[in-house]
């Protein structure tokens, strides 16, 4: 389980990663829809952040035999 | 051994449907092929916003990295219309797959996939009759009127990515009583099969 969540973790830090840096540089950008591109990037940083959360919560029940 | 921890795949005989063979003996498979082109997708992706944010590349000239080569593949609204399309029939064609957790999960990504393929239709109607929403020099989506294109579907993107991947981790972990309901073979604990 804990190498599955790995793997899906680090998609989600490069996305994470990502949107931080969308986010500095939107606002160098003279671009009217600066609050709409910064609220997408903040969405898509919170929503990593939180499937990180769900992910590594989540407890490995084994079948019993 | 318990009979409800038996995992159960179906005969994969002639009379199996071919939604069945999908949902029961193909599913692994399935998710396997869907994953690896939801992913190719995501790299695209990622490569023109590290173009954008990281390189500071302009706009036009982030198109990936198949676009750096092939240009009509960005531009082109009858493509992402189509990997819009095939993305919602998967996510329709693999549900009955999911059960419990992964059920609503997945079918909380189908809805909002379902909304991001009425967008690209609105922008492949656009393209198709040379005519732009709100008097737009490109095809406009509705949301593309407050938030810039890039961002708008990165954020799509996003939005149904994450509930796919926590349903598709849920179906492989599943509990107990969720794994009794299982007709494949995904769960990574899986019990050895038994025809039934």
């Amino acid at each position: 389980m804990n190498t599955v969540r790995s793997v899906i973790s680090v998609f989600l830090l490069v996305l994470l990663g990502l949107s931080a840096a969308g986010w500095v540089w939107a606002g160098g950008q003279p671009s009217p829809k600066l609050e709409g591109a910064r609220t997408m990037l903040a969405l898509c940083g919170l929503m990593a952040v939180g499937a990180m959360a769900i992910l590594w919560r989540a407890k490995d029940e084994v079948p019993a035999e | 051994m318990s009979s409800s921890t038996v995992c159960r795949i179906d005969s994969t005989g002639p009379q199996m449907s071919l939604m069945g063979k999908l949902n029961g003996p193909w599913h692994k498979y399935s998710l396997w092929l869907y994953t690896a082109v939801v992913l190719a997708h995501w790299g695209e992706h990622l490569a023109q916003t590290a173009q954008i944010y990281l390189l500071h590349w302009p706009i036009p000239e982030s198109r990936g990295v198949l676009g750096l080569w092939v240009p009509w593949l960005v531009k082109s609204e009858l493509l992402h219309y189509a990997y819009a399309l095939v993305m919602l029939v998967a996510f329709w064609g693999l549900r009955t797959g999911f059960v419990g957790r992964s059920h609503t999960w997945w079918m909380i990504a189908f809805w909002i996939q379902f909304w991001h393929h009425i967008e690209h239709a609105l922008l492949q109607g656009q393209a198709v009759f040379h005519h732009n929403l709100f008097g737009a020099p490109v095809p406009m989506s509705i949301l593309q009127l407050v938030i810039p294109r890039v961002e708008l579907h990165l954020f799509y993107n996003t939005a149904v990515t994450i509930p796919m991947v926590i349903a598709m981790f849920y179906h492989m972990f599943p509990t107990p009583g969720e794994e009794s309901h299982h007709n494949c073979s995904c769960s990574w604990h899986r019990r050895p099969a038994v025809a039934v």
